[in-house]
C-alpha cells in the first residue's frame, strides 16, 4: 500500500488513484476499440465499393450565399 | 547510439508492414471524397481507434513528457474538471459538431461560405492554414530532438565529410514518412492506418511506463513527486509558478470549445464520420475512457524528473527550456532495455507519422478547397483536385524542414500551440454564432475573425523581439492573451451582428441532425 505525504493532504491519494484507475480503464478501453474497429473496417471497405462516386461532392458550393 | 540491431528490425519491420498495408488501400480510393473523408462511411469504433492515433503525435508525447516533468499530474485535475463540461456539452447534447457534420461540409470555411460568405471563406481558410501551417512547423523539429536524445545519437553527423545536425537528418526521415503516407491513398489510408498504428503506439506506452515503475519502484516514485514539486504535483490551482492557475484553465476551456468546430483536423475527422450522431457518441466514449493514455503519457515525464532531478546532469550543456524538453527522451535513453526500446521507437515514429499526416491533409485540402478552389472560373477534375492537395503536401514539408533548421524554442511546445491555436479558434466563434444565432451577419463574423488573428499573432512577435534585444520578461502570459483576445472577438461579433441591419444565411441546421440520424439509422 502506498504512503501519502500528510502534508498535501487530499489531493495526492485522490490524483493517485484516479490515474491508476482510468490507465486501467483505458486498457480495456482500447480492447473494446481494436474489436469494434476490426468489424468497422470490413464495413467501411464493403461500403465504399457499393457507393457510387459523386463527382460533384469536392468541397465546392454550388450557390453562394450572398454578401451582406 | 544506443539503438541495438533487433530494435532496428523490429521498426523495420512494422514499418514495411504497415507500408504494404498503406498501398494496397490506396486501390480502394476512387472518388475526392474518399480521398479527404474516407467517403463519409467510418463508423464509432473505427473513428475512434484511429481518432487516438491522431490526437496522440510524438509533439504532443514531447509537450505532455515536457508538462510531467515540469509540473507532475498536475494536468490530471484540469483534464478532469474539463471533461464535467465536456462531455455534457459536446458527448450528450452535440452542440455544434452534429450541426457541423449535418452540413456535409469538407472542411470549416466551406461552412463559412455556406453560412456567410466566400469572401469570408478565402479568409478564413487562409487564416486557419497559415496558423495550423505555423503551428505544424515545429512538429518535425520537436519529434526529431526527442527521437535524437532517446537514441542517443550524436549531435552532429558527417556524410560526404559535411558535419550535418543530425536533427536535421532525423526531420529528413520522418517528413519523407509523413509524405510517404498521405500521397497512398489519403484520409481513407489514414483511418486504417491510424487504427493501426494506434495498436502499437498504446503498447508501447504502456510497455515502457510498466517497466520504468517496476524498475523506481511505485512507493519511491510517489515520494520524490511530492517532495520535488509539492502540492503543484497534484493541485494545479496552487500558488506558485509552477503550478498551472485558473487563467490558463480559462484560456484552456474556452479553446478547447471553441476548437471542436473549429480546427480543421478534429473537423475533418467529424466529416468523415457516417451520421452527426456518430460524432457526438465518438466524443463521448473517447473522452470518458481515452484520458488515461493522457497520463500515462505525463507518467513518463514524471519518471523522467524522479529518476534524474529537477536539473540536469554535471557536463550536459543546456538551457533550462531545452533541458525541459529533453529530460523525458535523456532518461528514458539510460533505462529502455533493448527490444522494449525498438517497440518505443516504432510506437514514436507511427505517432509521428498518424498526426503528422493527419494534420497535413487537413491542411493541404484547406488550402486547395478553401483558398484556392473559391478562385477557379470551374470546378477541378477529380484527379487534379488530388494530385493538387498531393503537392501542397511536398510543398508543406519542405517549409517545414527549412523552419525546422531556423527554429529557436521561445515558450513551452503546449503554450506554443495553444497561442497559434487561437488565431483558429476565432473562427470557432464565426461559426458557433452562426449555427445558433440567426442575427450573426458576416460583418460580425470577419470582426471575430480578424481579432482573433492580429492580437496572438502581435502576441508572438512581440516575444520573439524580446528574445532577441535580451529584455526583461515579457510582461503577458500566453493564457492571458489567449482570453482577452477570445473575450474581445466574441464582443466585436455581439456588437457588429447587432448593429447590422442586413439578412443573414441561417438555416435551421437542428432539423438537417434530426433527418440524417433518422435516414442512417433506418439504413442499417
Amino acid at each position: 500500500m502506498i504512503q501519502f505525504s500528510s502534508e498535501i493532504g487530499f489531493w495526492s491519494p485522490f490524483i493517485y488513484w484516479f490515474v491508476l484507475i482510468n490507465a486501467i480503464f483505458c486498457i480495456l478501453f482500447t480492447v473494446v476499440v481494436i474489436i469494434g474497429g476490426v468489424f468497422d473496417l470490413r464495413y467501411l471497405f464493403r461500403a465504399i465499393q457499393e457507393e457510387a462516386i459523386d463527382e460533384s461532392d469536392d468541397g465546392r458550393v454550388e450557390q453562394p450565399t450572398r454578401e451582406t | 547510439m544506443n539503438v541495438a540491431p533487433i530494435d532496428w528490425v523490429i521498426l523495420g519491420t512494422l514499418f514495411l508492414g504497415l507500408l504494404v498495408l498503406a498501398i494496397w488501400i490506396n486501390s480502394q480510393c476512387k472518388s475526392v471524397a474518399d480521398y479527404l473523408v474516407s467517403g463519409r462511411k467510418v463508423r464509432l469504433w473505427l473513428g475512434i481507434g484511429a481518432g487516438i492515433a491522431g490526437e496522440v503525435g510524438l509533439v504532443s508525447i514531447a509537450a505532455m513528457c515536457e508538462q510531467g516533468y515540469m509540473r507532475g499530474f498536475g494536468f490530471v485535475l484540469i483534464g478532469l474538471i474539463a471533461m464535467c463540461i465536456t462531455v455534457p456539452v459536446f458527448g450528450i447534447f452535440g452542440i455544434g459538431i452534429e450541426r457541423f457534420r449535418a452540413t456535409k461540409a469538407m472542411s470549416v470555411p466551406q461552412y463559412v461560405e455556406m453560412r456567410y460568405s466566400r469572401r469570408l471563406r478565402l479568409l478564413t481558410g487562409m487564416f486557419n492554414s497559415l496558423a495550423g501551417v505555423l503551428q505544424m512547423c515545429i512538429f518535425p523539429i520537436v519529434g526529431a530532438s526527442f527521437l535524437r536524445v532517446l537514441m542517443a545519437a550524436p549531435e552532429y553527423a558527417s556524410i560526404a565529410g559535411q558535419e550535418i545536425p543530425t536533427e536535421w537528418l532525423i526531420m529528413g526521415v520522418l517528413l519523407g514518412c509523413a509524405v510517404l503516407f498521405t500521397y497512398f491513398g489519403g484520409y481513407i489510408t489514414l483511418t486504417v492506418t491510424n487504427f493501426v498504428q494506434m495498436i502499437v503506439i498504446m503498447v508501447a506506452v504502456y510497455w515502457v511506463l510498466s517497466y520504468i515503475v517496476a524498475d523506481l519502484g511505485l512507493q519511491n516514485l510517489w515520494t520524490t513527486l511530492e517532495q520535488e514539486r509539492g502540492n503543484a504535483a497534484f493541485y494545479p490551482f496552487a500558488d506558485g509558478d509552477s503550478s498551472y492557475g485558473w487563467q490558463w484553465f480559462a484560456w484552456m476551456m474556452a479553446m478547447t470549445i471553441l476548437l471542436q468546430f473549429s480546427y480543421g483536423p478534429y473537423l475533418q475527422k467529424y466529416a468523415s464520420l457516417d451520421k452527426p450522431k456518430t460524432v457526438s457518441r465518438s466524443y463521448l466514449i473517447s473522452t470518458l475512457f481515452g484520458n488515461g493514455r493522457t497520463y500515462v503519457i505525463i507518467g513518463l515525464g514524471v519518471c523522467a524528473l524522479v529518476g534524474l532531478g529537477t536539473s540536469p546532469p554535471q557536463g550536459l550543456a543546456t538551457s533550462d527550456q531545452q533541458w525541459m524538453a529533453m529530460a523525458t527522451p535523456y532518461y528514458l535513453s539510460q533505462v529502455t532495455p533493448p527490444i522494449v526500446l525498438g517497440l518505443l521507437l516504432a510506437g514514436l515514429l507511427f505517432a509521428d507519422i498518424s498526426t503528422t499526416d493527419q494534420y497535413l491533409l487537413s491542411w493541404s485540402t484547406s488550402i486547395v478547397n478553401d483558398c484556392v478552389c473559391p478562385l477557379l472560373s470551374r470546378p477541378l477534375e477529380p484527379k487534379t483536385h488530388i494530385m493538387a492537395v498531393r503537392l501542397t503536401i511536398v510543398v508543406l514539408c519542405i517549409l517545414f524542414f527549412i523552419v525546422g533548421v531556423f527554429y529557436e524554442p521561445t515558450l513551452p511546445i503546449w503554450e506554443f500551440m495553444w497561442l497559434l491555436a487561437n488565431i483558429i479558434g476565432g473562427t470557432g466563434i464565426a461559426v458557433l454564432f452562426g449555427m445558433y444565432w440567426k442575427r450573426a451577419s458576416t460583418v460580425g463574423a470577419y470582426g471575430a475573425v480578424l481579432v482573433s488573428l492580429v492580437l496572438p499573432l502581435l502576441d508572438l512577435a512581440l516575444r520573439w523581439f524580446y528574445v532577441a534585444r535580451e529584455w526583461d520578461d515579457y510582461p503577458l502570459k500566453p493564457q492571458e492573451t489567449g482570453l482577452y483576445t477570445y473575450v474581445l472577438a466574441t464582443i466585436t461579433l455581439i456588437v457588429l451582428s447587432l448593429s447590422s441591419r442586413q439578412p443573414t444565411g441561417y438555416w435551421d441546421l437542428g432539423e438537417e441532425v434530426r433527418k440524417m440520424n433518422a435516414r442512417e439509422a433506418s439504413n442499417q
